[in-house]
């Protein structure tokens, strides 16, 4: 009867044994876990977004969509403005990847007339004459990355025309011209999701860090802002742009003008983290440790916050790319020749034109995959940035 | 609730009236003004005007008064609903947009319940069915709807509409039924040209409604409450309707007052594209022609909207949330 | 175990629950056993994370039936009126059956005082809902007896018109309890009701539990990582550590005369009275495992200072033991 408490008699002695070492193991422990913490910060939201295949899929295509666009002269077989007026209004061109047996990408040779009731032109495609494409072809001149002069193509005719997305009324290839109208496009998101990101970040994190009337001034500005439904006012202030401004000039206003608005959604996620972060220890710590408050910005909240900002500028790119394919596509935006996909779309505006010539449209779709692959891999970004999901 | 009211309506006048400043100065910003773009488009068509002339038609817009008694004569007719005068048009604001601020209001509150019919049940059944196919279905084609901008999506349904179907895809009404007086006949014509337009400008928000239904409802139910409801051996459908459901609405009405801009935005090029007499074609038109008291009435009526939907998600939330209703 | 046939009201067999997460299984419950007599008190302690709350859960079926499965087991709970008790681990979670059980034969109290009542109805609706579910009244008298639980747990009576978020959290835990009293369960779980209470709240809280006990003549399982509450509430004690019961018997036995190592620990690591040297708790070394990771024979034998100094060797997962009468234990040492 008694053994089993002698037993526990000496479990208890080898805990009393153990004491003196533990303090130490403690200690150690909490430091490689810290340390561990923080390196792996990333890998570990890199590794939730590879999990997510609809989000990957969505950053491969929007790296594809930059590539496309940083090589835009190279990919588009035609420059902006090469007008091929005996094939206006052409329709898409089907391309043919077998002839005579073997894989020989081609189309066919048109033979164009009129309706002779209509008088439209109309196309017939002749199989007897098929007109092989090439690829790295030679064209007209350019220079790649706006830097080294060369007039290849990654792919073209040496007769007559390919064109696999159509022509305007101009005979102008769309496929060359989304692919350039990609380079504004794009662009605009990207500059003005950065500006946005300044005057955001700045005010957002300056206002959520330091409270008291400085959040005040900023949060009542924001409303202000915030009282305006955004398309509307983007209309009038675009409209104020005067007309004879040259077109770069306009496009950089835009820009400003659409971050103008953009940066409040910014400041407000970012405020709300530096809130919630400004409480955590370490930055407690470092107060209390006398740092100063650009030390704890920079060195402590601008990092903390750093998965947040990545974040929150991915998920406001769409908003970005629709409004300045909306203000283009109204005529506010930006301005030929200049070309964006917006500015493309502007011609399917006509009702009358859209319906016999339904393929410029075709922009449109451009629009929404970008946006799409944007929301696909903001998403991914989102969940794999925030610690509590799985 | 009533002092809750007046406060809340309080406080809006001081934004009125820096929405009012914030227009009118836009409204400003183009160089040169009404008579200047009249002088160019008279120049464009071969004519000229002579400087008498133009100052004449200045003093008698009262374009060439100082900036400060532009605004107040312009603002000052408000409250007795004198809007100005429309330059373009040559009447008053008022009778200009009256009959396409019904439109706009009429095809953006349906759109409203579109989004809200469509989407409560769908947040529902995802979040319940949290990774289900149904759900992954949804989630997709939300962001689908999410992603496709609706000028697009008048335009394809325009093309789709007249070419597939062989219906007219765009105006409010067939062309003969345009000018007849209100019918039951004419009303099943509206209808057949209004659902169209409405679905388009509710599919952003649709969308963005059931992401938001999902993700608060998955929120909600991980709620302990949620769990005592069901402790209490209340059954499943009741928990979620009465527990669950009516907490996880919330945040979708707070989003109310960020859906109206959408809302208006849309109605700007939905109407743009599909022919419709919303405020959104003239609103482009007065911008272009500077017609700026016609522009900054619509602006500004559009700020408003915004305003008071806020004011009504609000007062909705306060009603429904006995936390806000008593503090 | 001989004790079988004794007639117990909850009576917990091997049971096992595991979560299937998008990680990976979770083996929360690996095989608990447990039995609590008609108008006794159970206490069930250990570290977080051992699966008190799961256990809690699975009595009531609340847990989320698409994400948690009952891998074996029995659930054995005696109804009022009936002989035959049923086994709760086979029945539909959202079967009428459990329905009535749930809140009318076995009540529950939460750890969360200030999330546990919806913000958005007052008190008196949801104890009224409760009232009005399991038996036949109307809605006055079902409010009367709302009032009249609201007086049983000192709260007053106008609290009924109010809504939780005017309360204090102690105030809620109370309504909390009204609530859970109001259809005299048989069997009340109290899961943490005082963890996130200041400590005067907390024994006013435990005081009024043990009367209301003897009132209404209710079992009570009492959750918590307190011994010091289980000391002073409960009969019976059993100690959980990594989803089993490690040890179990009466509170004198359990807490006088500790016979498992974690137990030991555990005791130690409680501040004593009058204990003036100010020394450090020892809390037992290492942390839990992972709730990922399977841990292969004896659950503790990773932080065990037996092991450690090479008293056994871990590999087999011990069975249980009797040393001395109705004194269970989960360890090779007392073989
Ligand atoms: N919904 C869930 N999904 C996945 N795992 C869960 C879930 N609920 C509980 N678990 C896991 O089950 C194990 C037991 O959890 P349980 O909540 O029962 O612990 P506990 O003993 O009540 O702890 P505490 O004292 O913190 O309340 C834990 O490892 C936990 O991770
Ligand atoms: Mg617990």
């Amino acid at each position: 009867m008694q053994d089993f408490k002698g037993t526990a008699q000496r479990i208890t002695d080898l805990y009393n044994q153990q004491d003196l070492s533990d303090e130490s193991i403690a200690q150690q422990m909490l430091q490689s876990e810290q340390t561990a913490e923080a390196t792996s910060q990333w890998r570990l939201m890199w590794r939730k977004f590879k999990r997510n295949r609809t989000a990957v899929i969505g950053g491969v295509v929007v790296l594809l969509f930059y590539l496309t666009a940083l090589f835009g002269d190279f990919v588009a077989p035609y420059s902006l403005e090469d007008r091929m007026t005996q094939y206006s209004y052409l329709p898409p061109q089907k391309i043919r990847f077998i002839a005579d047996g073997r894989f020989q990408p081609h189309v066919y040779g048109l033979k164009s007339g009129r309706d002779p009731l209509t008088l439209q032109r109309t196309y017939v495609p002749d199989p007897e004459h098929k007109i092989p494409i090439r690829f790295f072809v030679e064209g007209s001149p350019y220079k790649l990355m706006g830097l080294f002069p060369t007039n290849r193509h990654l792919f073209g005719v040496e007769e007559g025309i390919v064109s696999i997305l159509g022509t305007d009324g101009q005979g102008r290839d769309m496929f060359s011209r989304i692919i350039k109208g990609s380079q504004i496009s794009l662009t605009v998101g990207l500059v003005g999701v950065a500006l946005s990101l300044l005057i955001g970040a700045v005010l957002g994190v300056a206002s959520g860090y330091y409270g008291g009337w400085v959040d005040n001034l900023v949060q009542r500005g924001i409303e202000i802002v915030r009282s305006f439904p955004p398309i509307p006012l983007w209309m009038a202030l675009t409209a104020a742009l005067p007309q004879h401004w040259p077109p770069l000039l306009t496009y950089f206003v835009i820009t400003v003008i659409l971050s103008l608005i953009g940066w409040t959604w910014l400041a407000r996620q970012l405020r709300g983290k530096v809130l919630a972060i400004r409480e955590e220890d370490f930055i407690m710590a470092a107060r209390l440790a006398g740092a100063s408050d650009r030390w704890i910005i920079f060195r402590h909240l601008i990092p903390a916050t750093f998965s947040h900002i990545v974040v929150i500028s991915t998920l406001s790119m769409p908003s970005m790319i629709l409004a300045e394919s909306s203000l283009s596509f109204l005529g506010l935006g930006i301005r030929p020749p200049l070309t964006s996909w917006g500015v493309l779309l502007k011609q399917a505006q006509n009702t009358q034109v859209l319906l016999l010539y339904p393929w410029l449209m075709i922009p449109g779709f451009f629009v929404a995959i970008s946006i799409l692959a944007f929301n696909f891999m903001g998403d991914g970004l989102r969940d794999a940035a925030d610690p509590y999901t799985v | 609730m009533l002092p809750y009211i007046v406060k809340r309506v309080l406080g809006m006048i001081p934004s009125l009236i820096i929405i009012s400043f914030i227009t009118f100065f836009v409204i400003q910003l183009p160089p040169g003004d009404f008579v200047t773009s009249v002088q160019s488009q008279v120049a464009s068509s071969g004519g000229g005007m002579d400087a008498t002339t133009v100052e004449a038609l200045r003093v008698r817009y009262g374009l060439d008064q100082p900036q400060v008694v532009q605004y107040w004569r312009w603002i000052k007719g408000f409250p007795t609903g004198d809007f100005g005068y429309s330059l373009e048009w040559s009447a008053p604001v008022w009778d200009v947009i009256a009959t396409r601020m019904g439109w706009t209001l009429l095809l953006s509150g349906l759109a409203l319940v579109f989004m809200w019919v469509v989407s409560i049940p769908i947040g529902v059944y995802s979040a319940t069915h949290q990774y289900s196919i149904g759900d992954n279905i949804f989630s997709f084609l939300g962001f689908l709807g999410l992603s496709i901008p609706d000028f697009l999506l008048s335009l394809i349904w325009l093309v789709v509409g007249t070419l597939v179907l062989g219906i007219p895809a765009y105006g409010l009404f067939s062309p003969e039924m345009a000018d007849a007086p209100w019918s039951l006949a004419k009303f099943l014509d509206l209808l057949k040209h209004l659902w169209a337009p409405v679905i388009i400008m509710g599919i952003i928000g649709t969308a963005e409604l059931i992401r938001i239904m999902r993700g608060s409802l998955l929120d909600v139910l991980n709620q302990q409450y949620v769990t005592t409801a069901r402790a209490k051996g209340l059954h499943e459908k009741k928990v979620i309707k009465k527990y669950a459901v009516r907490m996880a609405i919330n945040p979708l009405i707070s989003v109310l007052g960020m859906q109206i801009p959408k809302m208006i935005s849309s109605s700007i090029i939905v109407g743009l594209v599909l022919s419709i007499p919303t405020v959104g074609p003239i609103f482009l038109r007065s911008l272009i022609s500077q017609d700026m008291y016609l522009a900054g009435v619509i602006l500004l009526f559009m700020a408003v909207m915004l305003l008071v939907s806020n004011l009504l998600a609000d007062l909705v939330l306060a009603w429904i949330d006995p936390r806000i209703r008593y503090e | 175990m001989k004790n079988e046939e004794k007639n117990y009201l909850l009576t917990i067999k091997d049971l096992v629950v595991h979560f299937h997460t998008l990680e990976g299984i979770v083996r929360a419950l690996e095989g608990v056993s447990l039995h609590l007599e008609q108008g006794k008190t159970l206490g069930l302690v250990g570290e977080s994370g051992c699966g008190k709350s799961v256990t809690a859960h699975s009595i009531l079926r609340l847990l989320p039936p698409k994400l948690c499965k009952i891998k074996g087991g029995e659930i054995l709970f005696r109804q009022r009126d009936s002989a035959e008790p049923i086994d709760l681990a086979k029945v539909d979670p959202q079967s009428d059956l459990i329905r009535s059980i749930r809140g009318h034969e076995i009540a529950m109290i939460f750890q969360e005082p200030m999330t546990s009542l919806a913000p958005i109805y007052t008190v008196g609706d949801q104890i009224m809902e409760a009232i009005m579910l399991h038996r036949q009244v109307s809605p006055e008298q079902a409010r009367e007896s709302a009032m009249e639980m609201l007086k049983a747990v000192a709260l007053a009576e106008n609290v009924v018109d109010e809504y939780p978020y005017r309360l204090s959290g102690g105030q809620r835990q109370r309504a909390m309890t009204a609530m859970a009293l109001s259809c005299n369960p048989s069997l009340l779980i109290a899961d943490e009701p005082t963890t996130a209470l200041d400590v005067t709240i907390q024994a006013q809280i435990l005081e009024l539990l043990m009367s209301l006990q003897k009132e209404f003549n209710m079992a009570i399982l009492m959750i918590t990582h307190n011994l010091g509450v289980i000391a002073e509430m409960a009969d019976e004690v059993a100690v959980m550590y990594l989803g089993r019961v490690v040890e179990s018997g009466a509170i004198e036995q359990v807490l006088g005369n500790p016979l498992h190592p974690y137990t030991i620990g555990l005791l130690k690591s409680l501040p004593k009275m009058g204990d003036q040297t100010n020394r450090r708790l020892a809390p037992i070394p290492g942390s839990v495992p992972d709730p990922l990771a399977k841990v292969e024979g004896c659950p503790f034998h990773l932080r065990c200072p037996v092991y450690k100094q090479k008293g056994c060797d871990g590999k087999e997962l011990p069975s249980v033991v009797e040393p001395e009468p109705g004194h269970l234990v989960r360890c090779v040492l007392y073989y």
